[in-house]
């Protein structure tokens, strides 16, 4: 392995460079093209030179085709003798025979026994073409001629080779200078870009108008796309990363609990807030399978119910709940569909918790007190004005009349006087359980002021008002016993007001009962008056 | 008178083809050559052959160099020219294998060289007959040869 590293490398080091590339590719066509068109050129130069030396062999011969023929003819052998031995001389022929018809021959050159002659010529009389005088064969010197044509051969190959060898090196250079260097530097460039870096991006130059040109300036209004690109992604990525912390903190630092419920009111999320609201009850948020949230509380149907009514109505639902378990933790829920474009979030419902359960409890006594009267356990002045509207609703529903009295105490004041506030507080006591007695269970009983009750009920039918100024008038017909044996008599001046009359705006109705009740008390004082009517016949108490 | 029968026969037998421009291959009358071949006489005078076919040593006679029965004999023979032959002569010059033919100044010397010389060949013009010599062979004006 380890001698094929350099190797390695340099196939590396090749496939890395395009120049080097084209080099190889180059070279390696070139030796195989020297290989076989070499190999073909030798051998037609081999046979063309062989060719030519046996033309060469045959030119000489007729050269001295007619002075043999009379060597033969005379049968002279000295000329004859002389003839072949200078054609012997060339050095394309290595032996010369000239035959005589009757017999004699000369030769001039040796060759190895056995051999045919390469070419004969027959000689004919230079006086009588018809009549053979002779022959000349001819022994070609093929060593000599084979030399002659492998050193041919091996001259026109070895110049092909040089030729092909400096096209080979103007091609390269060529395409270095044309291709890869304008190449090399367009790349070179391009790993200097740094597409992180905001400023602007450093163009690609380059001076080639051709396809690498044309590649440059495609390259850099796609670079400079993908550049702005990227800052805008990257900018944006920023702002949802700080996005991102930020809510991640609203969510994990919150005090209050906040959860997500998917479609099937199972907890998807869960914020540690709420986690540590619900540990007491080993919900187990932990775990694989998502729980379903009602689970956790005191009425599991009353959630259901929530939930079911957050999404048909697609609006916020605020809520107080209690959580399931022992202990009286009080929450209270704002629901809220999480409007999504993301199918897969579809009906998740957003909840936010906070632990209401200290503040549940001051609120109900904080409520209590301000809605109800201390001493009589009456509703107050607040609570009263708070409970109409109910019943006004439910007057208007069945389309029957509300009706609201004011009382105001007769004598209340010497009795103050006289017996003190403690006695005061007993007779007022006292009428607020005899009002309590005397009226049905959904009535509204209110302390008003000091020594003013106000009534409120809905009319039962079509002589309620005087039915009702008379019930209310027997609360005064007894005396009230502040201490053994000591008893005090108050009375009552009634304004009534009906809505029959004056319409079921509360303002207008207190403020007809409150006219109606001064009516009464500059008459005949322990009375009732019912506002609106005409006759200023009042009805007297039958204490009176 | 042995010899006019003979000359009167031959010339009774070629009367009807013997024509003016006949060349007449001739030899002296006592020579022992009667008959002679085409191909003999070309290997004769070309120097091919040294001797007579029967053996005998020969002595070939050319014309003067410039006569036309010199052209018309070596033109009916072989189809070359004077020039031609003597180019051939000339090249044959240094090899001493061949001589070529032994050349008379005068036309008229002919006939006296071939009476007086019995080894001698000549050729003489058709119309120059003589009683000391014999015709071997007659070559017709158009070439072709007749013994």
């Amino acid at each position: 392995m380890k001698t094929l590293r350099p190797f390695s490398l340099l196939k590396r080091m090749v496939r890395e460079r395009l120049d080097l590339q084209i080099a190889v590719a180059i070279i390696c066509l070139a030796a195989a093209f020297l290989t076989i068109g070499g190999y073909l050129n030798f051998l037609r130069a081999q046979e063309q030179e062989r060719t030519t030396a046996i033309a060469m062999v045959r030119e000489m011969v007729s050269v001295v085709e007619g002075n043999a023929a009379i060597a033969a003819y005379l049968q002279d052998l000295q000329m004859a003798l002389e003839i072949s031995s200078g054609l012997q001389s060339s050095r394309y022929i290595s032996m010369v025979v000239i035959d005589i018809v009757d017999g004699e021959q000369v030769s001039s050159g040796v060759v190895e026994a056995g051999r045919v002659a390469d070419f004969v010529l027959e000689l004919a009389s230079p006086f009588d073409p018809a009549t053979a005088v002779g022959s000349i064969r001819v022994y070609a010197n093929l060593n000599q001629i084979e030399k002659l044509a492998a050193s041919k051969g091996r001259s026109v190959v070895s110049g092909q080779l040089a030729l092909l060898l400096m096209v080979s090196i103007a091609i390269l250079w060529a395409v270095r200078v044309v291709v890869t260097r304008p190449l090399g530097s367009v790349v070179g460039q391009l790993r200097q870009i740094d597409l992180s870096n905001e400023s602007k991006l450093k163009e690609v130059a380059t001076r080639s108008e051709d396809e690498i040109g044309y590649l440059a300036k495609n390259i850099n209004s796609m670079l400079s796309a993908i550049h702005s690109a990227y800052l805008s992604q990257a900018e944006q990525a920023r702002r949802i990363a700080l996005l991102e912390r930020k809510f991640r903190l609203i969510f994990e630092g919150s005090h209050a609990g906040i959860v997500l419920v998917d479609e099937h009111n199972r907890l998807s999320l869960a914020n540690p807030a709420f986690q540590s609201l619900v540990e007491h009850l080993c919900p187990n948020l932990d775990q694989e399978e998502a729980q379903p949230l009602a689970r956790l509380f005191k009425d599991p149907d009353l959630v259901e119910e929530i939930l079911a009514r957050v999404r048909q109505n697609h609006g916020s639902v605020f809520h107080d709940l209690m959580l399931a378990g022992d202990l009286e933790v009080w929450v209270r829920a704002v629901f809220s569909v999480i409007e999504s474009q993301n199918s897969d979030e579809e009906g998740y419902i957003e909840v936010v918790f906070s632990d209401i359960s200290d503040r549940a409890l001051i609120e109900q006594h904080f409520e209590y007190g301000a809605t109800h009267d201390q001493l009589t356990g009456l509703l107050n002045r607040r609570g009263g004005v708070a409970g109409f509207p109910k019943q006004i609703e439910q007057a208007q529903a069945r389309g029957g009349d509300f009706i609201l009295c004011l009382i105001d105490l007769n004598d209340f004041k010497p009795v103050n006087d006289v017996y003190g506030h403690d006695a005061g507080d007993i007779v007022l006591k006292e009428i607020s359980l005899r009002l309590q007695g005397a009226l049905r269970a959904d009535d509204v009983i209110v302390r008003w002021g000091g020594d003013e009750f106000v009534v409120s009920m809905l009319a039962a039918g079509k002589d309620a008002v005087d039915t009702v100024g008379r019930n209310l008038l027997s609360v005064f017909a007894q005396p009230v016993e502040i201490r053994p044996e000591v008893w005090v008599q108050v009375g009552g001046s009634i304004g009534i007001a009906s809505s029959e009359r004056v319409g079921f705006s509360v303002e207008r109705l207190v403020e007809a009962a409150d006219e109606a009740m001064y009516v009464v008390k500059k008459g005949d004082k322990n009375s009732y008056w019912v506002f609106g009517d005409s006759s200023l016949e009042q009805k007297s108490s039958s204490l009176q | 008178m042995k010899w006019m029968s003979k000359v009167i026969l031959v010339l009774l037998a070629y009367s009807g083809t013997v024509s003016a421009g006949d060349i007449l291959v001739v030899v002296s009358k006592d020579s022992t050559v009667n008959t002679i071949s085409k191909r003999e006489l070309v290997d004769l005078y070309m120097g091919r052959v040294h001797s007579l076919p029967d053996g005998s040593p020969v002595m070939k006679i050319d014309a003067p160099v410039d006569s036309p029965v010199r052209a018309a004999f070596y033109q009916a023979l072989i189809g070359m020219k004077v020039s031609e032959v003597n180019a051939y002569w000339a090249r044959l010059m240094f090899t001493g294998r061949a001589t070529p033919p032994m050349s008379v100044t005068k036309s008229g010397d002919i006939a006296a060289l071939l009476a007086n010389n019995p080894n001698a060949l000549g050729y003489l013009p058709e119309d120059s007959e003589n009683e000391n010599l014999k015709t071997i062979f007659v070559i017709k004006e158009d070439g072709q040869g007749a013994p």
